[in-house]
């Protein structure tokens, strides 16, 4: 090989590595079911604190849980394209990490040693962290996103009444919002 | 200086798959726009390298081949990398 040849070889992978792909494959589907969930949960919350009558948490929020996770897996299969960027693969381990463990202080701390409005700001402060690093690494709408659901979560304390009612505009804004404008970006692509 | 990756078309594939996790064949033939055979050719030399893996499945009802690079894949390119850089500034 001559000089020539290996400059044009090294321009090709200089050229191919600046053009990285980072581009966001995540379903907007996923995180629309799952804005809504939580925002139905804390609604529910937010109607109870204001003596409305609801009904008990365990009898819609499994049932509700569950549909959220089949949406979910269908929507994640109807989406895939094959190609898995590294920004996906980041997102899907952010997202997953950050659901899991807090599932996991969900179901063993929750009533024990944390009320459960504190775990609702956990629930809240948690899936901001994940928005945040994902939204800072390859999308304004999650980061933007992330920003709404910490704000909220910020500010639900200092609102006792409303809470629950915070949150739920926090998750509307956090996950809910962020979807459509990823679902109407990619409709425009 | 590596072997496999003295073809242009080898080492674009691979420069390629350093940047996704995985790609379609469809992927790479868009990007590098190798005809069919001749990327056929090219990746299965690379599989029976040890370079890429091949995975074949099937999505909504449809046949799909996504590839992706192993650990001895991104090896052998940062040394062709290496060696390239060195060949250039010899000659200087």
């Amino acid at each position: 090989m001559n000089e020539s040849t290996a400059r044009s070889d090294l321009a090709l992978v200089d050229r191919i590595l600046q053009d990285v792909d980072r581009t966001l494959n995540m379903p907007p589907l996923v995180l629309l079911t799952w804005g809504l969930f939580a925002a139905v949960v804390n609604g529910v919350q937010q109607a109870r604190a204001l003596g409305l009558p609801v009904p008990s948490d365990g009898s819609f929020q499994l049932p509700l849980m569950l549909f959220a996770i089949v949406i979910s897996v269908w929507a994640a299969r109807r989406h895939d394209t094959g190609r898995e960027t590294q920004i996906d693969s980041q997102a899907g381990i952010t997202f997953g990490v950050a659901f899991g463990v807090l599932l996991l202080v969900n179901l063993t701390a929750q009533h024990r040693v944390i009320p459960g409005d504190a775990m609702s700001l956990f629930w809240a402060g948690g899936m901001s962290i994940a928005l945040l690093v994902v939204g800072l690494q390859a999308s304004r709408p999650l980061l933007l996103g992330g920003i709404a659901l910490l704000a909220a979560a910020a500010l639900a304390s200092f609102v006792p009444a409303w809470f629950h009612g915070t949150l739920v505009l926090g998750w509307l804004a956090g996950l809910v919002v962020p979807a459509i404008a990823l679902r109407v970006r990619r409709g425009r692509g | 200086m590596d072997e496999l990756l003295l073809s242009r078309v080898r080492l674009a594939v691979i420069a390629e798959l350093v940047a996704v996790e995985w790609a379609t064949f469809t992927d790479l033939q868009k990007s590098i726009k190798a005809t069919n055979g001749n990327l056929s050719a090219h990746l299965g030399k690379l599989i029976a390298g040890g370079y890429v893996v091949e995975r074949k499945r099937f999505v909504r009802r449809r046949p799909q081949t996504r590839y992706r690079l192993t650990e001895t894949g991104r090896a052998a390119l940062v040394q062709h990398v290496e060696h390239l850089e060195a060949l250039v500034a010899a000659e200087r």
